[in-house]
């Protein structure tokens, strides 16, 4: 290494491009700091920018309906002369505008279902950890009994018994997925409460919401973020489990799991079926997986 | 020791159980829609004798303690789409299969996930240790369902090599490609895990100790360093152990294997409720009595965990 001298890490909260005045450094502009320096996050950042991106344009970018048949181009290749960008499904419909709407549902599933269960489980978890004692046991004990039930055939019985509705699912995986995040929110809230600081705002006089607000949420924010990131692939790929298995949405609505259980179908015929929605699938996978990593160590300097 | 054993049985494996039973059962009887609307139009004695044999014409409570008495001595009831069956015919076919499948991708699973994890802790940051992070890393985010297909695509329409489905009573070469499947995950989980705490056991000072003695590594991994590192992945033993049932639901249905993943799909697919409501019972039992062990296991390994 025969380049520059290895520039001094910035002392006493001196940015870069700081002048002489001293400012601190809040916790999120060093996470951001953190998070922008890490390459595999940033690029999982832009490329699911562009899916989602592309997602919401959806049928815009083509000339075809998601929903509109064609018996003469069944199973047809991908092809830039008619416009098949993603070629055409088993009846003929254009593979390109499905495979946005399927993104466009299950991004939406995903997003919602993880806003369910974030909310849910912080409420949860910050109020056994804060109130503790008899409530917290009690809460805790009902979480308990909670996790150890087969929870993904419990959903697949609630889809049997009441229809498949789109809503039903959001709510469905929503609520089922909360457990983990009220635990890591209610152990966070535990360890918060006994802090130096926070006992220092007690002494001082400040009051039990403005400690909540302005000490406890800031410091449990960081790792609910991380966590929702981390749990939106996981109900992507919840919500593609029920789809592949017939029990998601219904036609001619679809998601990517619908989508990926036809091309498994045909893939002997007709490849790109399986080929285009896989790849958007697992490419947005791996981007919230390397974007909840990033986060991570981000926020979460104790792991470094 | 004893006192922790019977009170994780008594008073949370046995509740939980009981709370299950009631939930499904009741969600299923709220339903909208009897399980017989598909035969409108028979005659009321007709009629009337089905439902007897469901004991749909008790009130709600009586099916509900005759439905527990059953359950206690191990009968699931009739069939609602299998007329001729009742539920435990069918699950007593299917269960074999499942274990067998499932029993296959787990011990794989643990000897490939704990091997790639030791040795990529032991040569942590050269290219093993990259190639089996990177390998794992694509096996926690590639879905089953994408897999089992490309899978089934290269190995059996384009090589020719291997059956794409089916399962022949569980000859080895139907069941390459599902157990391949079902066990890619958990090696991926497991070698993550074993990794990271071996890492850190590896860096403690009683191992620095013996390595000072001079004792040979493979001397100081079997001795010292493996038993501390194995320690997270038992406690990971009860959640993959309920991936794995789960897991096979997607493996069944695409090699068209006949187990419990199948039969509960088709259940649902048909609207079945007693196979449903039966074997959401069966596997919530499993999951619970096999989380139970684990944790009284665990409670053997390290005692920190029975004095609380």
């Amino acid at each position: 290494m025969n380049s520059a001298l290895p520039t001094l890490p910035p002392l006493f909260g001196l940015d870069d491009d700081a002048n002489i005045s001293i400012a601190g450094r809040s916790l999120w502009a060093d996470a951001r700091r953190r998070f922008l320096r890490n390459r595999a996050a940033v690029i999982s950042l832009v490329v699911l920018a562009i899916i989602v991106t592309v997602c919401l344009l959806g049928s815009t970018l083509s000339p075809y309906a998601y929903d509109d048949p064609d018996f003469a181009a069944m199973h047809n290749a991908p092809d830039t002369q008619t416009q098949h960008w993603f070629g055409t499904d088993n009846l003929g419909r254009d593979l390109f505008v499905r495979t946005l709407l399927g993104g466009r549902i299950s991004l939406m599933v995903g997003a919602l279902g993880a806003l369910v269960a974030v909310l849910i489980g912080t409420l949860y978890g910050a109020t056994a950890g804060f109130v503790g004692g008899k409530t917290d046991s009690v809460m805790m004990r009902f979480l308990e009994i909670l996790a150890s039930f087969p929870i993904m055939f419990l959903v697949i019985l609630l889809m049997t018994l009441f229809g498949r509705d789109l809503w039903l699912i959001f709510v469905a995986i929503g609520a089922v997925s909360w457990l983990d995040m009220a635990r890591i929110v209610r152990g966070q809230t535990l360890s918060l409460k006994r802090k130096e600081f926070v006992e220092a705002a007690h002494v001082a006089g400040v009051s039990t919401t403005r400690i909540i607000v302005r000490h406890i949420v800031p410091n449990v924010l960081g790792l609910v973020a991380v966590y929702a990131t981390l749990l939106v692939p996981s109900m992507i790929l919840f919500e593609s489990f029920l789809s592949y298995l017939g029990l998601g949405v219904q036609e001619p609505t679809t998601s990517w799991g619908a989508l990926l259980e036809q091309g498994a179908k045909s893939i002997e015929v007709a490849i790109w079926e399986l080929i285009f929605p896989a790849g958007f699938l697992v490419t947005t996978l791996f981007c919230f997986n390397f974007i909840g990593d990033g986060l991570r160590d981000a926020l979460d300097p104790k792991d470094r | 020791m004893l006192r922790f054993i019977l009170r994780r049985i008594f008073l949370e494996a046995i509740p939980t159980l009981l709370v299950l039973v009631t939930v499904t059962f009741f969600l299923i009887r709220l339903a909208p829609g009897g399980p017989f609307s598909s035969e409108m139009n028979v005659p009321p004695e007709v009629k009337a004798a089905i439902e007897a044999k469901y004991r749909m014409d008790q009130s709600l409570s009586m099916q509900y303690l005759s439905y527990l008495a059953d359950l206690a001595q191990g009968d699931l009831g009739p069939s609602f789409k299998y007329k001729d069956f009742t539920v435990n015919e069918l699950v007593n076919k299917a269960v074999p299969v499942s274990f067998k499948l499932g029993i296959v991708a787990f011990i794989i699973a643990l000897i490939f996930g704990v091997g790639a994890g030791v040795a990529a802790a032991l040569k942590q940051n050269s290219w093993i240790d990259y190639s089996v992070m990177g390998v794992a890393m694509v096996g926690v985010v590639l879905p089953n369902f994408v897999l089992a297909p490309m899978l089934a695509l290269v190995f059996a329409v384009w090589l020719k090599v291997l059956p794409a489905g089916g399962w022949e009573g569980g000859q080895f070469t139907f069941m390459i490609l599902p157990v391949a499947v079902l066990c890619k995950h958990y090696i991926s989980v497991i070698a993550r895990i074993t990794r990271g705490s071996m890492i850190e056991v590896l860096g403690s000072p009683f191992i620095r100790t013996a390595r000072a003695k001079g004792l040979p590594m493979h001397y100081i991994l079997r001795r010292h360093a493996l038993k501390p590192a194995l320690l997270p992945v038992v406690s990971y033993l009860g959640p993959a152990f309920v991936g794995i049932i789960t897991g096979s639901v997607v493996v069944e249905t695409f090699f068209g294997i006949p187990g419990i993943g199948q039969l509960f799909i088709n259940g649902a697919l048909n609207r079945d409720y007693s196979m449903v409501l039966g074997l959401t019972i069966l596997i919530g039992t499993l999951m619970i009595t096999f989380n139970a062990i684990v944790d009284i296991l665990y409670g053997f390994i390290d005692p920190r965990i029975r004095i609380k």
